[in-house]
């Protein structure tokens, strides 16, 4: 009897124990099914600015639809940048959170109302979903939450950070990591050299830092304009996804931003990265893309037009050479050939009339130097009256 | 020697053997094109036709003041990525039906019998006069609209306006040029554009179409300034501005037909590196859209840092990026009235002919003097 009534105390106990917790924070489950997984930034280094992304799960639905609202917090000592959405610095303006089920070929986004609340103790970023997902997202989906703008305390160390997730039913999550503030390689990598190997391609090597574990090459088209990555990837980058070059050599073909131009000025840097961040940027290294050039052009008596390159060609794409006639913008060239460093072109031209022979970029390759391609050449004349 | 005009024969050909080719074929948005490709099996004669196109089963809708055709109006709705929204507003009457009686080739026939749009004429009866099915302005007793054929000669007499500019991309990178042309209403008022005419619609050779205000089209838009320092604009080394300088000026929507001095590449299909089918060319029509207010290019959707300061791309900006809605190989421009965006004008199989001849078609609501 005795032992019974024990086990209905300790029953009685630990209900009332629960039950008190429900009551003092009645709407709050800790941790355990709303994790953060990994909280990775482009700068975990003190004073620096860091775009921050969060890594979370949850192994229940969570509601990520219209009103629900996220919480971003870390030490009072940190800061958030927060401008215009169309301010070359939006910051925590742009925070979202994405995710991706099997099968899906992109990211799904929810964007929402952002602001900042600071305190005594710490510092928030509010988002309260607007673009949303009207169903839940399923248990165990990996979301990941990416707040720009966020300015590192000045001191190393380590930190807590917390997200905390407030459904449209009321209920609270709350997840907790803790990151570290350290420093980056101190010396920027020397003896960076970057070659153009044809008119699309550069190789670039540079010397090893010591501690750096990866390297980050950045160009730019003016020497001191702002340097992206020199990364090629043609697709959209996963939320957090850095390029991380282990080695000291990398090869760029200028996919994904834009392309590479020939006959034009690049200029490269390259930086030395550990596990907090990012050093300083080495000096600028200029490069010029090398091109077929055509160094002069003669509209012969036969109505012909010979053109000299700089070096022996072949014809790439015959529909990149053209011959038009100004004043209707018609095509009127018939064929074209090329022997050595000489480009004929057969054109209809009629006397007198005004012409504007174009080769558009790639029509013509070095043969000597097999990826060297043209850049845009155009040159206007006068048809003969007597040809 | 390469012969030009042997290799012309075989790049129309190539192009007609390539448009028997479902990859190759009218415009395709989407990786899965499983409902075209379903209709085309019911009705094989219906390749290449206005038919063979999304807005067989998708409608457009009015988004505030603008009518936003099949395109646009199922990216507003729909959305381009999850999460999703409610794709059943996106449909056509015959869309629905086809929804609803099974959504593949057989779905396709088993509704020839029904008049999905209540026009009078029943779906099997419309698609054999290559009408739509699911929109009753468009119908066997509806004449053909009237139009202009304009030619490469025709466009170069009317007033030429040049117009330095950015162009600012979701994904492949931004770029300074001067794009010459005819301003769009000129050229419409050229055609005889009507007084009730309220939008047009461009379509591209490949299929790809997208809508435009006359509101918007009448107006100007202020110049931006000139950027050299951000890498991911590429910009020309001979321009007469130096870095952060205002451009002088204002924009206009214009139909170019040159691009820094020299016609626009002729337009043609190819497959890239990876064996897909891509537009090569912008020419020798494209249609240029004006950034609507002076804002800085952002970086590119696909960048690595495309998240950094300054000027990060942000998918939500309420600035549309002017490249998004410039038209590469433009081939006709339909005049809409508020009631009809569907004015039946047959250019059948022309598309790739009309690229090739440099002609540019406008119909719809208009009255050619």
């Amino acid at each position: 009897m005795m032992r019974i009534h024990k086990l209905q105390m300790v029953i009685v106990l630990v209900t009332l124990v629960i039950a008190a917790s429900i009551v003092l924070s009645p709407l709050t489950i800790l941790a355990g099914d709303f994790t953060i997984e990994k909280v990775t930034s482009t700068s975990f280094v003190p004073g620096q600015e860091g775009i921050y992304v969060v890594s979370l799960v949850s192994s229940e639905a969570l509601d990520l639809s219209k009103g629900a609202k996220l919480v971003f917090q870390l030490p009072a000592s940190f800061g958030l940048v927060k401008e215009d959405i169309l301010a070359a610095n939006p910051g925590a303006t742009l925070a979202n959170i994405q995710y991706m089920y099997p099968g899906d070929r992109f990211f799904s986004v929810i964007t929402g109302q952002t602001s900042i609340v600071k305190t005594s103790q710490a510092v928030q970023l509010h988002l309260t979903v607007e673009k949303g997902d009207k169903d839940p997202i399923r248990p165990n989906t990996e979301l990941f939450i990416t707040v720009p703008g966020v300015i590192n305390s000045t001191n190393s160390g380590s930190y807590p950070v917390q997200v905390s997730h407030t459904g449209n039913s009321g209920e609270t999550k709350v997840a907790q990591a803790t990151i570290r503030l350290g420093y980056a390689p101190a010396q920027a990598p020397a003896n960076l050299q970057v070659r153009a190997e044809g008119s699309y391609q550069f190789d670039a090597t540079w010397d090893k830092v010591p501690g750096a574990e990866y390297y980050q090459l950045y160009y730019c088209l003016t020497p001191d304009g702002t340097y992206i990555q020199a990364c090629d990837f043609s697709r959209d980058p996963a939320p957090g996804e850095m390029w991380l070059l282990p080695d000291t050599k990398v090869t760029y073909r200028g996919e994904g931003s834009g392309g590479i131009l020939a006959d034009r000025n690049y200029y490269f840097k390259v930086r030395a990265g550990n596990e907090y961040g990012f050093g300083p940027l080495s000096p600028a290294v200029a490069v010029r893309t090398p091109a077929v050039l055509v160094d002069g052009i003669l509209v012969t008596n036969q109505g012909t037009i010979e053109l000299t390159c700089n070096q022996a060609v072949r014809i790439n794409a015959l529909n990149r050479i053209e011959v038009y006639e100004m004043a209707t913008g018609l095509p009127v060239n018939e064929a074209a050939e090329a022997n050595g460093a000489k480009v004929v072109l057969y054109p209809d031209l009629k006397p007198g009339n005004r012409y504007q022979v174009v080769l558009y970029e790639d029509a013509l390759e070095s043969t000597a130097r097999p990826g060297v391609y043209n850049a845009v050449f155009v040159f206007d004349f006068t048809a003969r009256e007597v040809m | 020697m390469a012969n030009k005009g042997f290799l012309r024969t075989v790049i129309i050909l190539g192009v007609l053997i390539a448009l028997a080719v479902p990859a190759l074929a009218a415009y395709k948005a989407h990786d899965n094109d499983y409902d075209t490709d379903q209709f085309l099996l019911a009705y094989p004669e219906a390749r290449d036709t206005k038919l063979d196109n999304c807005y067989l089963c998708h409608t457009g809708g009015q988004s505030g003041k603008n009518y936003l055709n099949s395109c646009d109006w199922c990216h507003e709705v729909y959305g381009l990525k999850p999460p999703f929204g409610d794709i059943d507003k996106t449909l056509t009457s015959y869309g629905r039906d086809y929804m609803e009686a099974g959504r593949n080739a057989a779905a396709c026939l088993a509704i020839s019998h029904l008049d999905s749009d209540g026009d009078g004429y029943t779906n099997g009866e419309e698609i054999a006069a290559i009408r739509l099915p699911g929109d009753s302005n468009d119908n066997p007793d509806v004449p053909e609209a009237p139009g202009v054929v304009f030619t490469r000669a025709d466009i170069r007499k009317l007033p030429r306006v040049n117009q330095f500019m950015v162009l600012d991309t979701s994904k492949s990178g931004d770029y300074y040029a001067t794009y010459s042309g005819v301003d769009i209403y000129t050229l419409l008022q050229a055609a005889g554009i009507r007084e009730d005419a309220v939008d047009i619609t461009v379509f591209a050779a490949d299929g790809y179409s997208r809508s435009f205000s006359l509101d918007d089209l009448k107006k100007s838009y202020p110049q931006g300034t000139y950027e050299t320092k951000y890498a991911w604009i590429h910009f020309p080394e001979n321009a007469p501005y130096v870095d952060g300088q205002q451009i002088p000026g204002e924009l206009r929507y214009i139909m170019a037909y040159e691009k820094d001095g020299y016609p626009l590449l002729t337009s043609r299909i190819v497959a890239d590196s990876k064996g897909i089918a891509r537009l090569d060319g912008e020419g020798p029509y494209r249609f240029v859209s004006p950034l609507v207010e002076p804002v800085v290019a952002d970086r590119s959707a696909r960048s690595i840092d495309r998240v950094e300061p300054p000027y990060p791309y942000n998918p939500d900006r309420s600035v549309i990026r002017n490249a998004d809605y410039c038209i590469k190989s433009v081939v006709a421009i339909r005049v809409n009235t508020a009631e009809n965006k569907s004015m039946h004008y047959d250019w059948t199989g022309q598309a790739w002919k009309m690229i090739e001849e440099g002609e540019l078609l406008i119909y719809g609501a208009i009255d050619p003097q």
